[in-house]
């Protein structure tokens, strides 16, 4: 003869092999709430044993996020005035302290005396959940990803129709140079023939700046053995020359011999990390701004390192992707354009906290060192 | 000597072509030399620079990368087979990986006319 299990006991035994919680919940019409029946799962969930959660309904209420607590019970109380099935997602603080995302669907039932009963299920959706973010932020580094690829290209359009007339200013200017340069008075620190050879310093440094744009984009380093501390002094001379007045820069370039580098891609990094350091010291009464170079078992390492604002903790991660920039009206291309030419090299370029406050970039290059 | 067919043009060594289609690069380029000295005779196609010119005589050429038609590297070729010590420049606008072996130079626009003239000169005294 077949024995028959009751229906309370089958429905025991599956909701205890469920992987979330299947409990009971109750407002009574004074507002106090409780919970009946409690599967198993519960103690994996909340990390209580259902004794605890029917003893006491509030060690859940406890566990929800501060920041979802309105929300949560806003959820609730919509669906015991409408009795419309209940769906909700929030997080939870269980006694661990891990964070948990939990998702509860509940369909509630009216009794006779005013009391509300959800039958209801929560499972653990921390999983989904991260899946989902990561999701989404992969699609936002995809877009902005094209976004760059965008701005790429059209910068690229840009400077090639742009130099065809900036080559011709400069060739005019050189004519209307030597032409004036023929005629009488024409000398002395404000006279026409100085004033041409500035404007024509200015169509230089705007060339200049367009070869560097392109090299951005289109340059692979042809590596040559560059004494690299001469390069590094070099560097600062130059920075300091095009910037006169900012914070001193302290050099500590040991002689460490030939190490191999694109000389022209390498010192356009060293100014863009300068100018930061620069930036972010400026105005600073004790600005200081520091380039080092020492050897390493395998290439070198540079430094560039300030003593200014520092870098916000939440930018330092992004800090090197194009677009994103830690200074108020950044356009956020010059990091991005160092770690790519550092890239290019085969080294890395990271930023980190400097001990005394401030920024530190520190390049290590991995190549041949003689 | 004819070197236009046309009129005769100042000393041999010193004349310098300019070929580019961008009628403001062509016309300042061709000033700028002509300011310090150069002979100069500038086409907008490879086309009619071929042509018209005894490519035998120029000491320099001065040709840009892109024209429509004939390119730049095509016409470095033509020369570099009538004249194998013209001093050729290529000028560009993008990118190129490297200097194409009839070419001499190559220089990225914008260059710094300085440059260019003093080069031609250094040749010239060749």
């Amino acid at each position: 003869m077949l024995m028959h299990l009751n229906a309370e006991t089958v429905v025991r035994d599956l909701a205890d092999k469920l992987p979330g919680a299947l409990f009971q919940y109750i407002v009574r019409p004074d507002g106090t709430d409780g919970v009946g029946f409690v599967s198993g799962g519960c103690v994996e969930l909340w990390e209580l044993d259902a004794e605890s959660v029917v003893t006491d309904a509030s060690l859940l209420w406890a566990q929800v996020h501060p920041d979802d607590r309105n929300e949560m019970m806003a959820s609730v109380a919509r669906s015991r005035a409408e009795l419309s099935d209940w769906y909700h997602e929030w997080r939870i603080i269980p006694p661990s302290g891990k964070l948990k995302w939990v998702r509860g669907i509940g369909r509630p039932h009216a009794m006779p005396d005013g009391s509300v009963v959800w039958t209801t299920y929560n499972s653990d959706i921390t999983e989904e959940v991260a899946a989902k973010l990561a999701a989404a932020k992969l699609e936002h580094e995809l877009d902005r990803l094209s976004q760059a690829d965008q701005v790429t290209q059209a910068l690229a359009s840009v400077i090639h129709e742009t130099a065809q007339p900036l080559a011709a200013v400069a060739n005019y200017l050189f004519a209307i140079e030597r032409a004036v340069e023929a005629l009488p008075g024409v000398d002395g620190p404000d006279g026409p023939l100085s004033l041409l050879e500035r404007a024509a310093e200015q169509a230089r440094r705007v060339g200049r700046i367009m070869h560097g744009l392109r090299d951005l984009f289109s340059r692979t380093p042809v590596l040559q053995p560059e004494p690299i501390a001469e390069l590094l002094g070099e560097a600062a001379l130059m920075f300091r020359a095009a910037t006169p007045g900012g914070a001193p820069i302290e050099l500590d370039l040991p002689d460490i011999g030939l190490v191999e580098v694109d000389r022209l891609m390498m010192q356009q990094a060293l100014l863009n990390l300068l100018r930061n350091a620069s930036e972010a010291v400026a105005g600073l009464a004790e600005g200081r701004i520091t380039l080092g170079l020492m050897p390493q078992p395998q290439g070198a390492r540079i430094r560039v390192i300030d003593n200014g604002h520092g870098i916000a903790e939440e930018v330092r991660g992004r800090i090197f992707q194009p677009f994103v920039s830690g200074k108020p009206g950044g356009l956020g291309m010059g990091l991005s354009i160092c770690r790519t030419i550092i890239a290019a090299h085969g080294g890395e370029l990271r930023c980190e906290e400097n001990a005394g406050g401030g920024a530190c970039f520190v390049i290590d290059l991995y190549t041949q060192v003689t | 000597m004819s070197l236009n067919k046309g009129p005769v043009l100042g000393k041999p060594e010193s004349i310098v072509v300019i070929l580019d289609d961008d009628e403001a690069v062509r016309f300042s380029l061709r000033a700028a030399l002509r300011a310090t000295g150069f002979t100069v005779l500038a086409f907008a196609t490879a086309e009619v620079m071929l042509q018209q010119t005894d490519l035998a005589l120029p000491t320099a050429f001065v040709l840009d990368f892109e024209l429509p038609g004939i390119d730049g590297i095509m016409a470095a070729q033509h020369i570099r087979a009538c004249s194998p010590d013209a001093f050729i420049v290529l000028l560009t606008g993008h990118e190129i990986a490297s200097a194409p072996a009839s070419v001499d130079l190559v220089l990225r626009k914008p260059f710094d006319p300085a440059r260019l003239v003093g080069l031609l000169r250094v040749r010239r005294g060749l």
